[in-house]
């Protein structure tokens, strides 16, 4: 146990420099986006008022100003993007940057005192955390970024919206923010799974190499099927046998399955397989 | 020492439990406060005869927020509020046949949930819906149209599923189960028709006899048939129609029908449009004639109405009908009251008026009426801000009114002027 935690601990400290850096880029960025979007609507106000017209002429031109304008603009989003694929890529630098330089680093992590199991495990944990992490964060800054809203543009130009409102305004928002908690387990669940089995592919590149690359996209894809197998029947043999209530529990049981079946693949792998 | 060694892990964990709680606590506060508690608050009358009632609807917020809502003796229940799990399994508000699904779960596996493919007395219940096959050649369509069978031995608890082909079906364009019935033996299925014959579109209201010893279609007995222009000749068209609440699962010896002629008026000027741009021509109605069909004997017998009657007829839009063992009930409004027409069973006589006064109830046109055993219920369909949806039941028998009530926000400080209520079912159970 002390030693998955060290491991977490260690994967965490080797990322958390440029982690850091990507949740500046999004403060900064999205601070200047508020700014930048509520000083431009006013700017038009302004204008228009300047050219004769009353205060709700203006409204009715423009629209009262609300946080749905910043959620839409390019440098709201593109932040989040960042920090998406950034994570994306680091899924598989995590493993990959242990073998690369004269000295490779995995050798030492396998030639540690413990079940080599806890580095995959420590390595999907600390992908796990640095997720949650920037959906946690975000949250802060978007409450954050709302009142700044608020102090920039008057009260008689604006309608407030709350957390979940900017949220519901949002398409892709309301799937890293899901309302129920339920969902929201799914989803990340889903998350989850997928980056366990792209570690058991990357596992099996660094097992057999090329050849290795074939069997970890063959391995993935009989995790796809496996995953959805409740769904392939149910619509095709099965004739719309299940309630959905069972297909969910299907479901569970199915990823669950493709979940250990990672894991215990990973590690027979990093056991017998691994070449360093 | 730990904390200082582990504090990366630790800070971002704790932040992560943090956010995360306090985003649930506020979401789950925001989803409770969405929607407002509604009631059914009684005026006057007897409250046990709502015990049973569950009112269906949707509510619209102009913030965007809509739900189907359910409101019953006991208060409101949305569907956006349920639990992830009764939202995925419920069918949301219940309907006439919902229940079947806790009662008889494998049975009602894979079958629609429209009430009127549903037949349910003390022994059996009933299921006939229709599966389409369509095969395309090139740009012409072919549909096979079959009817899913499938009967449950309530005592044995055993059922008899199977799949029969619509008969005679070249060119049929459109089959829809209305009614279900199950006499001596013998499925009833009341189904309606659509095809085009000669640039006619020709709708039948047909029954099918399906004999449930040998799985095959005995008879077919076609009740009703016209043929309407689709283009060109547009002065009028006739209507059939099955007027038995198709929702009624329960046992029907009769079917009330109608069949309308529809004419368009002199003057074209008439029309108008409505505000989803449709055409609204100002089409007459220029003779309803009703007929009653016993399922049993296959007689067909038209229904004598006074002149009186028939002419109130002709200047009414909303016609409904009813069924108890006894009688058969038409229903239409006019001049700000609700009439009832009681015709018996036994001899097809069409007994004295019923009458309830809406403009004295202060209820508005927009309404719907269900029958139960030998009482009526009416509902008004909107509700909106300080306009309360009245309810009221009457007796059939007497013509009292026995429950009068509304539909009201429960707390006064929710009503705003930005929602609608609309409803649109009454579920007696």
């Amino acid at each position: 146990m002390m030693s998955y935690l060290k491991l977490t601990n260690f994967e965490l400290s080797r990322f958390f420099k440029m982690y850091l850096v990507l949740i500046g880029i999004t403060l900064v960025m999205q601070t200047l986006s508020v700014v930048w979007t509520a000083n431009n609507y006013l700017g038009e106000i302004n204008e228009q008022l300047s050219s004769g017209s009353t205060v709700e002429e203006a409204i009715n031109g423009w629209g009262l100003f609300s946080f749905d304008f910043i959620t839409r603009g390019f440098w709201f989003s593109a932040p989040i993007l960042l920090c998406i694929a950034s994570l994306l890529i680091y899924v598989f630098f995590i493993w990959y940057r242990d073998w690369l330089g004269k000295n490779t680093f995995a050798y030492r992590l396998f030639m540690l005192p413990t079940a080599r199991l806890n580095v995959f495990l420590a390595k999907a944990t600390a992908i796990f955390l640095m997720v949650l992490g920037l959906i946690s964060i975000q949250l802060v800054f978007l409450t954050i970024e709302n009142e700044l809203m608020k102090m920039i543009v008057p009260n008689t130009f604006r309608e407030d919206l709350t957390i979940n409102e900017i949220i519901n305004g949002f398409d892709y928002l309301r799937v890293l923010y899901p309302v129920s908690f339920i969902q929201f387990f799914i989803n990340y669940g889903i998350g989850f799974m997928a980056v366990i089995v792209v570690f058991t592919g990357i596992l099996f590149e660094r097992s057999f190499r090329w050849k290795g690359i074939i069997l970890g996209v063959l391995f993935s894809g009989i995790a796809l099927i496996v995953f959805f197998l409740p769904i392939l029947l149910h619509e095709t043999i099965l004739n719309h046998f299940f309630y959905p209530t069972e297909l969910f529990i299907l479901m569970l049981i199915s990823g669950l399955i493709v979940i250990a079946g990672s894991i215990w693949m990973s590690n027979y792998l990093l056991n017998k397989k691994i070449r360093v | 020492m730990l904390v200082k060694r582990f504090w990366k892990l630790i800070t971002l964990t704790i932040v992560i439990i943090v956010v995360l709680i306090a985003y649930f606590i506020q979401t789950s506060l925001v989803v409770a406060n969405q929607f407002p508690e509604l009631e059914l608050k009684t005026i006057s009358g007897d409250e046990s005869v709502i015990k049973n009632i569950q009112i269906s609807g949707d509510y619209y917020d102009q913030s965007n927020y809509s739900s189907a809502v359910m409101v019953t003796d006991e208060g409101s229940t949305y569907r956006e509020k349920l639990s992830y799990f009764e939202y995925l399994e419920a069918t949301f508000p219940p309907n006439e046949v919902a229940s079947f699904k806790d009662e008889y779960r494998n049975f009602m596996r894979n079958k629609w949930m429209s009430p009127s493919s549903y037949f349910d007395n003390e022994e059996y219940l009933a299921y006939v819906g229709v599966d389409v096959a369509t095969e395309r050649f090139n740009t012409i369509y072919h549909h096979d149209y079959f009817f899913e069978v499938d009967v449950l031995n309530k005592t044995t608890n055993k059922s008899n599923a199977f799949k029969i082909k619509v008969p005679g079906q070249a060119d049929y364009s459109d089959v829809q189960v209305m009614d279900v019935q199950l006499v001596n033996g013998e499925l009833k299925v009341v189904t309606d028709i659509g095809y085009y014959h000669n640039e006619q579109h020709v709708y039948e209201l047909m029954v099918y006899t399906i004999d449930l010893s040998t799985n095959k279609i005995t008879g077919d007995d076609t009740l009703l048939a016209v043929e309407n222009n689709e283009e060109g000749d547009w002065d009028g068209w006739t209507d059939i129609s099955l007027l038995n609440d198709y929702r009624d699962i329960s046992e029907q010896k009769y079917l009330l029908l109608q069949k309308s002629e529809n004419k368009k008026p002199e003057s074209v000027s008439q029309e108008s449009h409505n505000e989803d741009g449709v055409v609204e021509a100002g089409w007459g109605v220029t003779d309803r004639a009703f007929f009653l069909y016993n399922l049993e004997t296959e007689e067909f017998n038209p229904i004598n109405l006074s002149d009186i009657h028939r002419n109130e007829l002709l200047s009414t839009d909303d016609v409904t009908g009813h069924m108890n063992d006894s009688h058969a009930y038409i229903t239409y409004v006019i001049e700000g009251k609700l009439k009832v027409l009681d015709i018996r069973l036994d001899d097809f006589s069409v007994g004295s008026d019923i009458v309830f006064n809406w403009d004295e109830l202060d209820i508005s046109d927009a309404t719907q009426v269900k029958m139960n055993e030998d009482k009526i219920y009416v509902m008004e369909r909107f509700k909106n801000y300080k306009d309360p949806a009245k309810v009221i039941v009457g007796d059939m028998a007497t013509g009292d009114l026995l429950y009068e009530g509304e539909i009201v926000m429960k707390d006064v400080d929710d009503e705003t002027e930005n929602y609608e209520l609309q409803f649109y079912n009454m579920v007696i159970n």
